[in-house]
């Protein structure tokens, strides 16, 4: 799946809401709706921002209470807004066996983050994640989506270093 | 219930026959049979899944294990409730809900009355195998009625699923999962809802809890008195907690009264006004410097001498009493016979009827009679439901969650006709705004559309000549869409007879009476019932003692103001507030030579009388009231009369004596009896068939005028007075009982006045903001609520606060009440 990295700079920016308006009123009164239109809202915004999550409870007339439930259940649905870069750290079985805990600790370490959380740049996302089927190459993490396999703690440390590196030069991506 | 299908079958060997479609745990529950389930409601349709509810089945000679909570009752079974197996595996359940429930019993209010401590108990559960662990997040208290410990949490998910199906506002939910999964707002913002509390009541642990009763006590130490919530008119069963004489917290009963258990705000968390510490205590007399206490003995000698001296030199029309819509039938039959047969008075009134005697006594008792009187049953029997200028979330609350219930099991289709857009989840088949005096021509143009449509056996017989308006003048003056107005006379007779609800709005419009006969007419030609909310606990039951009925023409307070009246009794009625026009009603009552007031509380029309007798509050006194559905219930003494307050039926009957009437030996259940003789429709009400659930009257047949005016209500032009007043109850206050509450009044203390969200936008208003709202008779603060279900050029008041009351703005006679709205600068 190629997300599109629509790296939102400024948490306080309003949002052109007109997917989320264009989402509902395709979505209106249908029934078991929730899921496909937050994840067409998070698809577009890297994340589910407050005020598109609120024009879905207006205008669905869908409880707060109820979306933010169904959001913060499901994993793949984020409140905050995502870096640049997504790594997601596999904390699956075989990968933990294999050290995955210790890159945890090696990103908050290095680029001061929780898993979950977002760098203060906007750069970097950390997540854990469960098995994401790549036990054969253990420990494994993916950025943005590309998976790389065999890691230990310092190989991770220098993929982070080189995503810096290339940001503060301009060549990323 | 005869033509409902049932079952028979046999659980731990007793016999039990239930309806169809019940379920094993309900048949359990009937045969008085145990089970330690957690997650099963009967009023809910949607459970989690505790598993603690397994039973063995045995059906055809085989046995097998089922969930009590899920199996139908189904003819000829046997279910065996526990045995050592049974108990083996809701065992191994509990033991992994006590690894994550704390077993903090000693500082837990809940304790005593917890399901998940019964169930364990039950089970004999003894301590579990795995570690526990502890989630140890603080107590949250976010809200002025609801505590939350999430620790204690077992996610069985009720009160989530009685927010959404019975209340429709799903405030709470799932947040989260795994370890971290929690029952709330999201994010855990402060909970903000109807302040219900039917979480709290279906919660089976401690992660709820009843703020107001802040460890007053254990279950096992309260007295526990059934009585009749005395708020507003539907007429809800409530149960009042007592300890050593003290109120402490009210709960609901599912097997008691109309309601099933559901309550709202005012009835479950505003108990803290029955004792609160304003109350009157001792008679008061005004003297020289102000109010002297005195014993009730030479008051009442005082009081009889006055009134009877000013009737022997002014003549019984010199005298006017005002009757409390929230006293009960005896006390209302009592002040009447007091001062009807003792001295003459034809003048004894209710503000309701004041406010719109052809509505109030004409129509109400003719639209209850001739339908005949609806019962809340209907609801559940109705094939679709019409609001018109109703907000049945907010005026009779539980009468909504009924409407719910009804939307759930049935999919019964709802309609909306409002001035404004009141809310109402879940989602209505239609709704239309109507112009505001354009209620009787919308009315009419459905009568016409089902006429012309003929689909129903009464337009049959009556033919397209009992049309009262064209589709296209109906359309011109409600400002609904021909196309609309077709759809709801389809949508109201598709699926049987329809109900059609009228709020409080319709009560306070100058047209109300009017618009009650078109929606008669139109419950007439579908075949349907209307249903007219009444405002207070007794509106109804006053109204049937004849409050009223007497009663001269001309207004009240211009007759007192002119000298007409010479002497004013307030029986528990505070003009002040729930009359129009209060500051001249003030006036005049200041200028009456002779007022006697009872009360529970002080209000600004009794700080005018020479006399005020301190009345008991309905938890302390026994009587019946009669609810909006014709029902009589009881109240039932839960406490001790505060200080020296009596019930006004005993004051009525010791100066009626005074008067010279026979007023019997003076016990409530002779007042009841000579209710049942005297007064229309009572004559099956007795004490005794008032025992369980109450009685429904039975008034004898009026019938109904369906002549009504249809043109759009001319509404005078006033410079600079840019809104129209609609004036309506609050969710959380109605009367002047419910702001003693400190728990009411701490969710809502000010007027909150609902504005429309642009309009307000572009005179600079936003929500919270403080406001003036003045017209020609007076102005009060009111605070902004933008509201998405406003209208332009309206605004919508609640009229119960007695610091700011609304009615004050209205003139008496007006068409309608124009004001103008000014931000004032916060302090
Ligand atoms: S108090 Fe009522 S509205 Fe509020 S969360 Fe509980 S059930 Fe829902
Ligand atoms: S708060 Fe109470 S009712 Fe709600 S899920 Fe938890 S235990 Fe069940
Ligand atoms: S709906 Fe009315 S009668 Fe019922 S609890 Fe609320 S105020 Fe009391
Ligand atoms: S455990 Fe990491 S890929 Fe399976
Ligand atoms: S009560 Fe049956 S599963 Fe919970």
């Amino acid at each position: 799946m190629s997300e599109t990295t629509t790296a939102t700079t400024d948490v306080e920016e309003k949002h052109d809401l007109t997917v989320v308006r264009d989402v509902v009123a395709k979505y209106r009164g249908a029934r078991g709706s929730i899921i496909p239109v937050l994840q067409t809202v998070q698809t577009h915004f890297g994340y589910l921002p407050m005020e598109a999550v609120e024009l879905i409870s207006k205008s669905m007339r869908l409880p707060m209470a109820q979306l933010l439930g169904v959001a913060s259940f499901y994993a793949q649905f984020r409140l905050t807004p995502r870096g640049k870069y997504m790594v997601k750290i596999c904390c699956g079985t075989a990968c933990h066996v294999k050290g995955a805990q210790r890159m945890v600790e090696r990103a908050l370490e290095t680029l001061d983050v929780e898993a979950g959380e977002t760098t203060a740049d906007k750069v970097f996302t950390i997540e854990r994640v469960a098995c994401i089927g790549a036990c054969s190459l253990a420990p494994v993490i993916t950025v943005n989506d590309d998976a790389t396999g065999y890691l230990d703690v310092d190989k991770f440390a220098g993929i982070i270093d080189d995503l810096k590196k290339s940001e503060k030069t301009g060549d990323g991506e | 219930m005869s033509d409902k299908e049932t079952v028979t079958l046999k659980i731990d060997g007793i016999e039990v026959t239930v309806d169809k479609g019940s379920k094993v745990y309900d048949a359990a529950q009937k045969a008085g049979v145990y089970l330690p389930g957690l997650c099963y409601d009967p009023k809910l349709t949607r459970f989690g899944g505790c598993r603690m509810c397994v039973v063995d089945i045995t059906s055809r000679g085989r046995t097998r294990g089922k969930w009590a909570c899920c199996e139908p009752a189904s003819n000829g079974v046997e279910v065996t409730t526990d045995s050592d197996g049974i108990r083996k595996k809701r065992q191994i359940m509990m033991e992994f809900l006590l690894m994550y429930h704390p077993l903090d019993c000693p500082t837990c209010n809940e304790s005593g009355a917890c399901g998940l401590q019964d169930a364990a108990f039950y089970i004999k559960q003894k301590k579990g195998r795995a570690p526990q662990k502890r989630r140890n997040e603080p107590l949250l208290i976010d809200n002025p009625v609801l505590e939350r410990d999430f620790n204690k949490c077992i996610l069985c998910g009720k009160c989530v699923i009685i927010c959404d199906e019975i209340q429709g506002k799903r405030a709470i939910d799932f947040q989260q999962r795994g370890f971290e999964a929690e029952v709330g707002t999201e994010l855990r913002v402060p909970l903000d809802c109807d302040y219900c509390g039917q979480c709290l009541a279906v919660c089976p642990t401690g992660s709820f809890q009843d703020h107001t009763e802040d460890y007053k006590g254990h279950d096992w130490e309260y007295t526990k008195t059934v009585t009749t919530c005395p708020y507003c008119a539907v007429g809800c069963s409530i149960v009042i907690n007592t300890k050593g004489g003290k109120i402490v917290k009210v709960s609901s009963d599912d097997y008691v009264g109309v309601n099933n258990g559901n309550l709202c705000a005012k009835g479950r968390f505003g108990h803290e006004a029955y004792q609160a510490d304003d109350r009157i205590k001792t008679p008061m007399v005004k003297g020289g410097s102000g109010w002297d206490l005195a014993c009730w003995a030479p008051v009442l000698d005082e009081v009889a001498e006055k009134l009877k001296d000013i009737a022997e030199k002014n003549g019984p029309d010199s005298i006017a009493v005002v009757v409390g819509e929230s006293l009960s039938n005896e006390d209302a039959f009592m002040v009447k016979k007091a001062f009807g047969e003792g001295l003459g008075v034809k003048r004894i009134d209710s503000l309701s009827n004041m406010r719109n005697r052809d509505l109030n006594s004409g129509l109400m008792t003719a639209l209850g009679s001739s339908a005949p009187i609806v019962s809340y049953d209907e609801i559940k029997k109705a094939g679709a439901f019409l609001f018109v200028g109703c907000d049945a979330e907010k005026e009779n609350p539980v009468i909504a969650n009924m409407i719910r219930v009804a939307m759930r099991d049935n999919k019964t289709p709802l309609y909306v006709a409002n001035a404004r857009d009141t809310l109402f989840e879940p989602h209505e088949k239609l709704r239309v705004r109507y112009n505001y005096g354009g209620e009787t021509a919308l009315v009419a143009g459905i009568v016409t559309a089902v006429l012309n449509a003929a689909t129903t056996d009464r337009a049959k017989e009556l033919g397209k000549s009992a049309k009262k308006i064209s589709l296209k003048h109906a359309e011109e003056y409600s400002g609904v869409a021909t196309k609309d107005i077709k759809t709801l006379a389809e949508g109201l007779t598709a699926n049987g007879a329809p109900m059609i609800f009228m709020g409080s709005e319709i009560f306070d419009h100058q047209a109300g009476a009017d618009i009650a006969r078109a929606v008669a007419d139109l419950a007439d030609v579908t075949g349907g019932k209307a249903l007219l909310y009444r405002e207070y606990c007794n509106s109804q039951g006053v109204n049937d003692m004849g409050i009223g009925a007497d009663s001269p023409d001309g207004d009240l307070f211009t007759d007192i103001a002119g000298g007409r009246v010479k002497a004013l009794v307030l029986a528990g009625a505070d003009p002040s507030v729930f009359a129009r026009d209060g500051k001249s009603v003030l006036d005049a009552i200041g200028k009456a030579e002779y007022v006697v007031a009872t009360s529970s509380y002080m209000n600004a029309s009794a700080e005018l009388a020479d006399v005020v007798l301190p009345s008991c509050v309905a938890v302390e006194r026994e009587g019946t009231l009669t609810n909006n559905e014709g029902r009589v219930q009881q109240w039932r003494k839960a406490v001790e009369p505060l200080g020296d307050s009596k019930p006004d039926w005993r004051i009525f009957s010791k100066l009626g004596s005074l008067l010279g009437v026979d007023c019997g030996c003076s016990k409530i259940d002779e007042i009841t009896s000579e209710i049942a003789q005297k007064i229309d429709g009572y004559a099956e009400i007795t004490p005794k068939s008032l025992m369980w659930g109450g009685q429904q009257v039975s008034y004898s047949a009026e019938s109904v005028s369906y002549q009504y005016g249809t043109e759009p209500m001319e509404i005078p032009a006033s410079d600079g007075y840019t809104h129209r007043v609609l004036f309506g109850n609050s969710l959380y206050h109605i009367g002047s009982l419910s702001h003693r509450s400190k728990a009411l009044t701490e969710i809502e203390n000010d007027v909150m006045a609902e504005l429309d969200f642009d309009e307000a936008e572009k005179n600079g208003l936003s929500e919270g903001d403080n406001i003036r709202i003045e017209s020609e008779k007076s102005s009060i603060n009111a605070v902004v609520r933008i509201s998405d279900s406003a209208v332009p050029g309206i605004v919508f008041i609640p009229k119960s606060f007695s610091d700011n009351p609304a009615l004050t703005l209205a003139g008496r006679a007006d068409a309608a009440t124009m004001v103008k709205i000014t931000k004032v600068a916060s302090e």
